[in-house]
């Protein structure tokens, strides 16, 4: 089960709007490589990680996502909450505006709607964490455009900054889970058997 | 005595530490050093939880108390600037 805490992982006060920087910071909501990717990838391949401790990491950093998913979903809102008409129209926002308002819905910067396809959970231990460390890089990469983007507002800047960081820790983490759990196999062929489908010689727990 | 926003502030850091040892040693569960220090900012965050509870509104439903209203319902949203 979950619990939420009301307060936000990293503070977002924001005092100018600018519609033009959440049409790009929005795919860090539902775009590919986004938070809600992220918390959905590994929260649904944990159910079948053969080892608790891989499976603890992938709760964890899991839920952290779901906290980095309800950050840029502020700094979305704040961007956008105070627009006029005029500036709706002049930044180009009116094409997400018709659609839903100024609520704050997973699409890419692009438009794509989110998808499921965006991740995978493919059952097998060594190919999922291999996933994970790319999408973490996928997510830096997309944090580090954003970034070049937002240089002149330091009330954006710094969240995602903060974000950034945390795309890097989450890959060192997911890295020594992947060499945990190579060290449980047989070196001579990590791909003899997947743990967490075959049964010989698994080791369960 | 801190304020509000200050309180916040703390209540983020030390919980930021928290998460960040929680993920060390997930990977590392017999590292002592960070198992102690996990214990010293895991008591230290769940007591700040309770002082904010007391002097402002309660951030967990485990350090809620409703009392002449629902404190929990009432507090303030976290994505609104001024909250």
């Amino acid at each position: 089960m979950f619990v939420y805490e009301k307060r936000l992982q990293f503070p977002v006060k924001i005092k100018e709007t600018n519609a033009k920087l959440a049409q790009v910071i929005i795919s860090q909501f539902g775009g590919p490589d986004g938070e809600l990717a992220a918390s959905m990838r590994y929260l649904s391949q944990r159910f079948s990680m053969p080892y608790k401790e891989v499976a603890g990491l992938l709760t964890d950093i899991g839920v952290e996502e779901l906290s980095h998913l309800e950050m840029v979903g502020t700094i979305i809102y704040q961007l956008t909450k105070d627009l006029s008409m005029d500036e709706i129209v002049a930044s180009g926002f009116d094409k997400y505006y018709v659609d839903h308002t100024i609520g704050v819905w997973p699409q890419a910067a692009g438009g794509v709607p989110f998808n499921a396809c965006e991740f995978q959970v493919k059952g097998d231990i060594i190919t999922d964490l291999t996933e994970d460390m790319g999408a973490e890089q996928k997510a830096r990469s997309t944090y580090d455009n954003i970034l070049r983007l937002v240089r002149d507002y330091p009330d954006v800047y710094e969240p995602i900054k903060f974000l950034r960081q945390r795309e890097i820790v989450h890959f060192q983490r997911f890295g020594e889970a992947l060499r945990f759990t190579q060290d449980k196999l047989d070196a001579r062929n990590f791909y003899a058997f997947n743990p967490g489908f075959d049964t010989n010689g698994g080791c369960k727990k | 005595m801190r304020n509000k926003d200050q309180m916040l502030w703390d209540i983020g850091i030390v919980s930021f530490v928290v998460t960040e040892l929680v993920l060390y040693l997930d990977t590392h569960p017999r590292d002592e050093k960070a198992i102690q220090y996990f214990n010293h900012y895991n008591s230290m965050r769940q007591q700040m939880l309770k002082d904010f509870a007391i002097r402002f509104y309660p951030l967990t439903l485990d350090s809620a108390e409703a009392c002449d209203q629902f404190a929990w319902g009432m507090a303030p949203l976290p994505w609104e600037v001024c909250a």
